[in-house]
């Protein structure tokens, strides 16, 4: 279907959210034509969801929403003249009225399939509840529970109907919910980022499906996301939201190729990691308190710092390797003078019971490798594929079930706690979540000093202060608590209480995952420099093979267990061996041709 | 699902034995002859001997347990030390009567937890929501003896509508629900007030669900919502505490029995252990123990019935 300019579908005027006097969204105004596909983008705290939010009419207790939600009724054919007039707002309809649309003109996607659906309910129960809900009369339930579950091209749609929600895939259940948001076809299906929780190849099916379903059906959608790769996958025109207000509008090609407004190509950049010419350096926004205010002048992207010194590292030739199918797994990355050395690693969860059935559960089926000194080591997969346990093993948390492993020439394995404070001052971590990985209770000195026992006070204080300053956080926020801080200052204090006990290694788990793209770009930025100061052997975890190639030198792929191919990351991505990597390359969103 | 509940049984089995062995032996090397308890001081030694001789307690203690266990669980308790007639006719009829007393309690603690406890929830922001959250915090502070007394006070002597106390079997019709009205809701009453609290808590927290949201995007009013897809969501930490709450009320049901002046176990109990009747306390104290254990077993073989992600985990 094509998006027919003469029928509004959406009209949002004039949408002021606010929590008590605090206002979230200023005034936002912005429409929807009948079978258009929008994007609405923005950053943690741009409004978006709100707004989103607004449209259904779910906000939380707190919350309110003034101003006008048009919601247009599609004429029916032949059209007749005053239905174009028929309109409801959202926003003051009452909860009879509101009940009525939703789930049936109106319908939602939300961004955590595993929390979303009903855990005690049968999925085929709660598919058949919105038909039977907006449609009493459908005759033939099961049949059109089946039609749907087919639709989403869920396999063996008869038995899927009979099990519970706990016992799918993630990627599953999305396909669930989004059955159930397109069962009664809606007119507008509102997607809050539906994808950002799934593997990348699960992703681009999800994606691919969601805009067939809304094509077939003829709906228009609203697809909000921070991420403008999936954007560009699925939406004919964009709207950039930051801080409550609208940036930038436009068409889709218009926008990514030719953007307007600062904030918009500082995004752009950041989201492709665009480096400035000559420095290799990514280009980030102006830090983001400096412009709370607003001012556009500010969005310019942070001026060229001096090229980075050590970039003609010494490094070892990279061999690139692919697992062969059935043969034995080679060696990667096989270096004269390891750092990191692991051999036949294998580790397999699940021991027999005394009563009950053990079903071990192989999560890694045999992998070597050797990360050199100063080598920045990136290891990709997606969900399942071995690198959480590979990362237990490599920081001895857990014990493999069969294999070596050595880190500067002493094996770590079978080791007790006792034996292995060299390897805890030697080796740190970077953890994904940056809210749940720092004690709430500590601030930020003690955070930072508690490995140094023996230490002075004036020692500690001196050594905090000094990291501080290289993380780029302010001389204050020593003595200040987690909770006052955002998630990209939260990294830098996770990063300086990494680097505190000098480690040669640092591994960096999902380290920037869960950090929206221009924070993110800040504290690649950030590692990269603390990484050549350091002189850090690094060993970058990532389901996200841009950041991988943007940061490694050496990237190892797994899947199933296994490193299936590893080799110099540039190689990697352009040219994959295997199959699996060249499926991975593909899946990655990018933004259209010419766009970046 | 089969072997669950195989070795849930086991479980079970492997509990009540080790129960029946920490009851047998600790009442049994508690000091207090029962022979010598009967006689009396002025008994000669031998008397007491002949006496210890013909009640059995000379034997060595893993023989008497070994009789007593085989006897309980076969209908035969064995002879009361201190009325010379058989244990179990007594521990019966006593337990029938707690048992319907504590079935009540039970009865009178969910109906009031239920609606109280999901209307606290459900208008939390508001005055009167806050209101039934003061009261059940008002009832937890009460203890169920005072609130026997007061009951009594109200409902037996100033309006005369109910009997203060005494007992009517259940074939006595409404002469039943009389006399267990007013103990049933003392009993109730005070667990029915903490059970409220864990209601509205769970409740609030499946409020906050991601899957609530859901359903109100398909279409469903708050209420729908919460009856279709938030209540049974909320009943299943509902149903583990109202099953620890069992075991209290069986406490509880002492003191109300005393007074109500009931013969249930409590009373029966309280009379064993003024005549040092060890024989009659190990078998009470082992029914409870039997009760309490066999309730814990239902609820975790209801669990996985009400929650399905239950079964497939173990």
């Amino acid at each position: 279907m094509t998006v027919d300019l003469t029928h509004k579908l959406l009209s949002v005027e004039n949408l002021t959210v606010s929590a008590g006097s605090d206002q979230l969204v200023h005034g936002i105004s912005f429409e929807i034509f009948r079978g258009e596909r929008v994007g609405l983008i923005g950053e943690s705290g741009s409004g978006k969801s709100l707004t989103c939010l607004s449209i259904i009419g779910l906000l939380d207790g707190g919350l309110s929403a003034e101003g006008r939600i048009m919601f247009h009724h599609i004429p029916q054919e032949p059209v007749s003249p005053e239905a174009e007039t028929h309109a409801h707002n959202l926003l003051s309809a009452d909860e009879n009225k509101l009940s009525g649309i939703r789930g049936n003109r109106l319908s939602m996607v939300f961004q955590e399939p595993m929390t979303a659906l009903n855990p005690l309910m049968k999925v085929g129960d709660q598919l058949s509840e919105v038909i039977r809900l907006h449609r009493p009369k459908t005759k033939d339930l099961k049949a059109e529970v089946v039609q749907l579950l087919s639709s989403v091209q869920i396999p063996n749609p008869v038995h899927t109907a009979t099990v519970y929600p706990h016992q799918m895939s993630g990627g599953q259940r999305q396909r669930i919910m989004l059955a159930m948001a397109m069962a009664n076809g809606p007119d507008l299906l509102l997607a809050d980022e539906p994808t950002t929780a799934l593997d990348v190849t699960v992703q681009k099916r999800v994606l691919n499906l969601m805009a067939e379903q809304v094509e077939s059906a003829g709906s228009s959608l609203l697809f909000i996301t921070h991420d403008l790769g999936v954007v560009s996958e699925v939406c004919d025109r964009v709207i950039i939201m930051r801080h409550g207000r609208i940036v930038e509008s436009g068409p889709m090609e218009r926008v990514f190729t030719a953007p307007e407004h600062p904030y918009t190509r500082s995004l752009l950049a950041a989201s492709s990691l665009e480096t400035h010419p000559g420095t290799q350096r990514l280009v980030t926004l102006e830090s983001a308190s400096a412009d709370e205010a607003g001012t556009q002048e500010s969005f310019e992207p942070t001026s060229a710092p001096p090229p980075r010194t050590a970039t003609e590292r010494h490094q070892p030739r990279v061999e690139h390797l692919t697992m062969t199918s059935g043969g034995e797994a080679p060696v990667f990355n096989r270096v004269d003078d390891p750092v990191i050395s692991v051999r036949d690693l294998t580790r397999t969860y699940g021991k027999p019971r005394l009563f009950g059935r053990n079903n071990p559960v192989q999560a890694l089926r045999g992998v070597s490798f050797d990360v050199a000194l100063g080598q920045r080591f990136g290891i990709v997969g997606e969900s399942g594929c071995g690198k959480s346990t590979l990362l237990r093993l490599l920081t001895a948390l857990d014990e493999p079930t069969t294999g070596s492993i050595e880190v500067s020439g002493s094996s770590i394995v079978g080791r007790p706690e006792r034996q292995l404070r060299w390897l805890r001052e030697s080796m740190q971590l970077v953890f994904q979540d940056p809210m749940g990985s720092l004690d709430p209770r500590m601030n930020v000195t003690e955070i930072i000093a508690e490995p140094m026992h023996r230490a002075s006070r004036a020692e500690r204080r001196f050594r905090v202060d000094e990291l501080l300053e290289q993380v780029g956080l302010p001389a204050g926020s020593a003595e200040k608590y987690p909770h006052e801080f955002s998630g990209g200052q939260r990294q830098r204090i996770a990063i300086a209480r990494a680097l505190v006990t000098r480690p040669k290694i640092l591994i960096a788990d999902e380290a920037v995952s869960a950090l929206d793209v221009s924070v993110r770009a800040q504290v690649l930025n950030l590692l990269d420099d603390l990484v050549d100061e350091y002189q850090l052997t690094l060993v970058f975890v990532s389901h996200d093979l841009n950041v991988v190639r943007h940061t490694c030198d050496v990237v190892a792929v797994m899947n199933g267990g296994r490193v299936i191919e590893c080799g110099p990351a540039d190689a990697v991505m352009e040219s994959p061996h295997h199959p699996y990597t060249a499926e991975l390359v593909a899946a990655i969103p990018r933004l259209r041709e010419g766009a970046s | 699902m089969l072997l669950n509940v195989i070795r849930r049984l086991g479980v079970f089995a492997l509990t009540v034995f080790v129960a029946s062995v920490v009851v047998f032996f600790l009442l049994g090397i508690l000091p207090g002859d029962p022979a010598r308890a009967q006689l009396g001081l002025q008994a000669s030694e031998e008397q007491v001997q002949a006496l210890r001789q013909q009640l059995g307690v000379d034997r060595p203690l893993p023989v008497r347990y070994f009789e007593w266990i085989t006897g309980f669980f076969t209908g035969d308790m064995g002879v009361s030390y201190a009325s010379r007639t058989p244990v179990a006719p007594q521990v019966l009829d006593a337990l029938q009567v707690t048992l319907l007393l504590v079935v009540g309690g039970i009865g009178v603690a969910v109906l009031i937890a239920l609606p109280l406890g999901i209307l606290a929830a459900v208008r939390h922001h508001r005055p009167d929501g806050t209101l039934f959250s003061a009261l059940s915090q008002l009832g937890i502070s009460i203890p169920n003896f005072l609130a026997g007394l007061l009951l009594i006070a109200v409902f037996s002597v100033a309006l005369g509508w109910l009997p203060s106390g005494g007992w009517q079997p259940p074939v006595a019709g409404v002469d039943f629900l009389r006399h267990i009205a007013l103990p049933a809701l003392a009993l109730g009453l005070v667990n029915g007030a903490i059970l409220a609290r864990y209601t509205r808590a769970a409740v609030l927290e499946v409020m906050r669900e991601d899957f609530m949201r859901t359903a109100r995007a398909k279409g469903l009013k708050p209420g729908a919502a919460l009856v279709r897809h938030g209540l049974r969501n909320a009943l299943v930490p509902v149903v583990t505490v109202t099953s620890i709450e069992f075991a209290n009320l069986i406490i509880g049901a002492v003191v109300i029995e005393t007074v109500f002046v009931i013969p249930g176990l409590g009373s029966t109990l309280i009379r064993a252990v003024a005549n040092r009747d060890l024989i009659m306390i190990q078998s009470i104290v082992m029914c409870v123990v039997v009760l309490v254990l066999l309730v814990n077993l239902l609820v975790d073989l209801l669990r996985p019935v009400i929650d399905p992600r239950l079964r497939s985990a173990s």
